[in-house]
């Protein structure tokens, strides 16, 4: 079943200005991790953002659980959404325990705070994200990692059905990087459908079921990973020659 | 926070016994008993310009908070997006077209701050540069300048003996003129706008973040940001429109509030609410108490919140970001 889907989606950010996504439709089967795959300005954070509602479509339709997403309320949307930037500029020192509550806001109303069972929720998500340790810490005190890990846990508190992150690993090391897929994975094992954008064929092959590949705003391809991930399929994206082996089952990207 | 309200109250007290009648300093409290021109001076007098002082700093404060938490920068204060210089504008223009009326130049000067919000607002939707908040901010400056132009033009034209004195007063800032009747004229607007921001205050932490993000949490950051603006600037507009420009205030007290209290708003904002109030009251008493002669209190606010801004970011355990 797809939870959310592109029907022939054109986006360009003025009328005159040359289009960032072309007669692109694509589906996301629920429980996914869905990885888009591109090179700079392809248009993978456009693709997200209109996942999200935050822009809309010139052309085409995005839809949510069947529906247009501009349909749901935005709490409703709070609820079943969730983003994780690539960046975010703080200026104050929020804690980072005050910090994660803030994913609860689509379950408050408008004057409501978080309360006792918003704290647990948020505590829960830092326990899974490894940084509870840092709770009453200033998040201007992070470093880039344990921000982005932050990011992530303000993102699981939100408890989404749909997880969207841009470029999710950037600012992380190797041992962060694998907590994350890690994390990744077992949300989608709970039934979490996750999409994410990012730079690194190694990382949507280790984690992704299903892969995008943009090109200056067009599909390439879309389907399963086994079947997209290719030599061939990453040539063509990159503009660079790729082999794709296999060692002990999983797949190694190669560049020439 | 109740250490905060107990200050608060103590504050508010010794104001109103501080003065210079009968004599320098503090009065007995039973002289307002026996005293019927001590009573009158107290009910007449110190009293509303207590409130008055009490409601500046409140709405400065308040307003301080939440154009720093909106626009996500520590260093902005109410005066931006052209409500103080519109503000400014106003009174001047009141006072040398209109004459030196007080209430004129209070309308005047409340209808050019929001003159100069819409014009912000309206010019940022129309810049082709920058992000939503980005074109906000320049906007407002852009706007700030103009007004501040344009009042540079009225003091050149006002006539040197009459109404040149009166707009320098109006802005330096000063509750002396202020009665009943004006505190009574700006009450209302300053009470919905805080009781709207207060119960708004835990929010203001989501609007703080970037539009993509604040939208992500299931909120529409646009609409929420332009009425919590609103608020603050009404609030802003009608205070200094009966106590002219009193700078400062809305940007040191959020700081102390961040640094007493947390930089979540839902404990800032109360905090800088009170602190606020506190500190226009001492500022404002020190004003009328100090010297025989007033101090204005534009003046006394801008130099002891200029040299408090300077321990507060010299100071070893300053916090980054906070």
């Amino acid at each position: 079943m797809m939870i959310l889907e592109a029907r022939d989606i054109n986006f360009r950010y003025h009328p005159e200005a040359r289009p960032v996504l072309s007669d692109l439709s694509m589906g996301v089967e629920k429980g996914s991790i869905t990885a888009i795959l591109g090179p700079n300005g392809a248009g993978k954070s456009t693709l997200l953002d209109l996942c999200l509602g935050w822009k809309q479509p010139s052309r085409g339709s995005m839809l949510l659980q069947g529906r247009p997403i501009g349909s749901y309320s935005r709490r409703e949307a709070g609820q079943l959404i969730s983003l994780v930037p690539q960046d975010e500029r703080i200026s104050f020192g929020y804690s980072v325990i005050e910090y994660a509550l803030l994913g609860r806001a689509p379950y408050l109303e408008q004057l409501e705070m978080p309360g006792i069972k918003d704290r647990a929720i948020a505590e829960h998500a830092l326990e899974k994200t490894g940084i509870a340790k840092l709770k009453q810490r200033p998040v201007t005190s992070l470093s880039g990692g344990e921000y982005q890990l932050l990011m992530i846990a303000r993102a699981l508190s939100q408890e989404p059905s749909i997880m969207l992150l841009d470029e999710p690993t950037s600012k992380l090391d190797l041992a962060n990087q694998r907590r994350v897929s890690t994390i990744l994975a077992s949300l989608a094992q709970s039934g979490v459908t996750i999409l994410f954008t990012t730079h690194h064929p190694a990382l949507a092959a280790a984690i992704a079921t299903h892969l995008v590949l943009l090109k200056e705003g067009l599909l390439l391809e879309a389907g399963p990973t086994e079947k997209i991930l290719t030599g061939r399929n990453l040539s063509r994206l990159y503009d660079v020659p790729i082999h794709v082996r296999s060692v002990e089952g999983k797949p190694v990207i190669i560049q020439e | 926070m109740v250490k905060l309200l107990c200050a608060l109250g103590l504050v508010c007290l010794l104001s109103l016994l501080a003065g210079r009648y009968p004599s320098a300093g503090f009065t007995a409290p039973s002289t307002f008993i026996h005293d019927r021109l001590a009573r009158n001076l107290l009910l007449s007098l110190r009293l509303p310009r207590l409130i008055a002082a009490l409601l500046l700093g409140l709405a400065l404060g308040a307003g301080g908070t939440v154009f720093q938490m909106l626009f996500s920068n520590p260093l902005v204060e109410p005066g931006f997006l052209g409500v103080s210089q519109g503000a400014a504008f106003g009174a001047a223009a009141a006072i040398v077209l209109g004459g030196t009326a007080a209430w004129l130049i209070q309308i005047s000067a409340a209808c050019f701050a929001f003159v100069g919000l819409g014009a912000s607002y309206l010019l940022a939707r129309h810049f082709r540069f920058g992000g939503w908040t980005l074109r906000l901010v320049l906007a407002g400056i852009t706007v700030s300048a103009l007004f501040s132009a344009g009042v540079g033009i009225l003091k050149y034209t006002a006539d040197p003996m009459s109404q040149l004195p009166e707009i320098t007063f109006w802005l330096l800032g000063g509750l002396w003129s202020v009665g009943w009747k004006e505190v009574l004229s700006v009450l209302p607007v300053v009470l919905l706008a805080a009781l709207l921001l207060f119960a708004h205050r835990w929010r203001l932490n989501l609007l703080s973040m970037d539009d993509r993000t604040a939208f992500s949490f299931g909120i529409a950051p646009v609409r929420e940001r332009l009425i919590l603006l609103a608020a603050a600037t009404a609030a802003t507009a009608a205070v200094i429109s009966i106590s002219g420009m009193i700078s400062w205030v809305g940007l040191i007290v959020p700081h102390m509030a961040r640094k007493l209290f947390s930089a979540n708003s839902r404990w800032s904002l109360p905090g800088a609410m009170m602190l606020g109030a506190c500190f226009t009251i001492v500022c404002d008493t020190l004003a009328r108490t100090l010297l025989a002669g007033e101090i204005p209190l534009g003046v006394l606010t801008s130099f002891i919140g200029a040299c408090f801004f300077i321990i507060l970011l010299t100071k070893k355990s300053t916090k980054r970001g906070r």
